[in-house]
């Protein structure tokens, strides 16, 4: 029991300090989202987005981003939301991905950035458990603040890495 | 027969006699004096004879008399029964022409009165005239104000749209600060991630980036709330010009309704004129009536004393035919019933016109009788 207490908080706590640090915050259809502040490479405003057929649905398209090609995906449609138009207020978060030996440059479409927050170990807790079946992998944890709740997201296991190969080489 | 004719006979049968007594005194006289008488029978005879002939002279005489009286008596009658037609005709004539007098004194006061009225209803009008002429002059002030009332209330419009065209440029000018603090917002979020990355060296530097965002925030908010202002001044500055826009109309529409007025206060002074002058007529036609109301009143007047006048006259003539009704002993009261030339109707009738002398008339009458 005792042994059992020990191996818990040992658990949450090792994985709590991994998760611990700054996060980057925004909303999506009026949730609050954050990523790891060391995924983040840029924050823009919306510029053009140049479509690219024969990708999915969620890929918008490229855009030019100082000379680099760059993939943009809405991560509205990724997680299956209704579309919204685009405003003054939505966002581009150029992320770096990383899987399979290599980095890749990747822009997400958000509704709005909030801010930069540093969330403390005992804030954030694990994801609970909605069924086995169900995959919850993407995220990360919950993070109290402020009384709401926001979605800690693992950017890399949202974006897989080989689709935005596809992506790149289409590009 | 005539009276002519019967004074003829009555003169022959007197000297018939006259002449008949004289031949038998005469005749008598000389054959009984020659002939047949002693001188004392002579005597007697003459006697006898002239006193014959001296009463039949007298009887003649008599007759004679007695003939004229009764034609005199008769004219006489006639004359008396004229006279007091006259008399009650002219008391009549006094009493009708009195009653004009009356009648007409009364039209000539009420004919002053009409005037006296007429004078006033002359003033009133002149009056309205006036009035009428002072309300167009201020009706025509009025338009004048209007006028400028208008001009102004058009300036004011578009002194109100000018405001709103401002608003909608203030309001752009605030968008564009706020797109401004959105930007710095992204910069500040892009300078917190490098510091991120630059570890413990990059920890000042994400206080700044934190105090630069900070600040994008307030000027963001502060951009809101301007624009939130600006927002409710367009629309306090909208219902303003649709206020201005709603007095305009009324007030057009009360400048169609003051042109009425001042027309129709220009029709009111034109016919108060018109009515002054006709006032005017009017009252010469009464001055006019007044002065022939007045002759006809002294006229009325004048006649009732030459009628009164005129009975005087005639009762004056009454008294001297009594006098020589008198005088041939002829009793007036026989001749108004029995006068010859005096029908019983004309008697009636001078009853019904000499009311005051009706019982002297019954009387003779049944004197008469």
């Amino acid at each position: 029991m005792r042994q059992h207490e020990n191996e818990t908080t040992g658990h949450i706590g090792k994985a709590a300090i991994e998760r611990e640090g700054k996060y980057l915050t925004f909303t999506l259809h009026d949730e609050e989202y954050g990523i790891g502040i060391l995924k983040v490479k840029e924050i823009i405003g919306m510029m053009p987005i140049t479509t690219v057929p024969k990708t999915p649905g969620y890929m918008k398209g490229v855009i030019n981003l100082r000379g680099k090609v760059i993939p943009v995906a809405d991560l509205r449609l990724k997680f299956g939301m209704e579309p919204m138009d685009y405003t003054e207020r939505t966002c581009i978060i150029v992320v770096e991905i990383s899987g399979a030996g290599k980095k890749i440059h990747m822009g997400i479409v958000v509704d709005s950035v909030s801010e930069v927050l540093n969330i403390k170990a005992g804030d954030i807790e694990d994801t609970p458990n909605f069924g086995s079946r169900l995959d919850t992998d993407y995220i990360l944890g919950m993070a109290k603040a402020g009384g709401g709740i926001k979605i800690l997201l693992d950017i890399d296991e949202i974006l897989n890495i080989d689709e935005i190969a596809v992506m790149e080489r289409a590009a | 027969m005539n009276i002519r004719q019967s004074m003829k006979l009555n003169n022959m049968f007197s000297s018939a006699l006259i002449l008949g007594g004289g031949v038998i005194g005469y005749a008598g006289t000389e054959d009984l004096l020659k002939n047949f008488l002693n001188p004392g029978a002579q005597k007697m005879l003459l006697i006898g004879g002239t006193l014959t002939g001296v009463i039949l002279c007298l009887l003649g005489g008599w007759f004679t008399f007695r003939s004229i009286t009764r034609r005199f008596s008769g004219i006489l009658t006639g004359l008396y029964d004229s006279t007091q037609q006259i008399s009650s005709a002219s008391s009549q004539v006094a009493s009708s022409s009195q009653a004009l007098a009356e009648g007409t004194s009364t039209a000539a006061s009420a004919i002053e009165e009409t005037s006296a009225s007429l004078e006033e209803l002359s003033s009133m009008t002149r009056k309205t005239f006036d009035h009428s002429a002072s309300m167009t002059k201020s009706g025509d002030v009025t338009f004048a104000l209007m006028k400028g009332c208008h001009k102004s209330l058009r300036e004011t419009d578009s002194c109100m749209k000018r405001i709103g065209d401002a608003g909608e440029q203030a309001a752009k000018v605030i968008k564009t600060s706020d797109e401004i603090a959105f930007q710095i917002n992204l910069l500040a979020l892009n300078a917190a991630v490098e510091a991120a990355r630059a570890g413990e060296a990059g920890a000042g530097f994400a206080v700044v980036a934190e105090e630069v965002r900070n600040l994008a925030t307030r000027s963001a908010e502060a951009a809101r709330d301007t624009e939130r202002i600006i927002g409710a001044m367009s629309g306090h500055i909208q219902e303003g010009a649709s206020l201005v826009g709603r007095t305009l109309e009324q007030f057009y529409s009360m400048g169609d309704e003051g042109k009425k007025t001042n027309s129709l206060i220009k029709e009111i002074n034109a016919a108060s004129g018109e009515q002054s002058q006709g006032i005017e007529q009017i009252n010469k036609a009464i001055a006019e009536m007044d002065r022939v109301t007045q002759q006809s009143a002294s006229g009325a007047e004048e006649s009732a004393s030459a009628a009164e006048e005129l009975a005087a006259q005639a009762e004056q003539m009454n008294a001297h035919i009594g006098d020589v009704a008198s005088l041939f002993g002829i009793g007036l009261n026989d001749m108004a019933e029995n006068g010859p030339g005096m029908p019983a109707e004309r008697g009636e009738r001078l009853l019904s016109l000499a009311p005051n002398r009706h019982g002297y008339i019954q009387t003779a009458n049944s004197i008469g009788r």
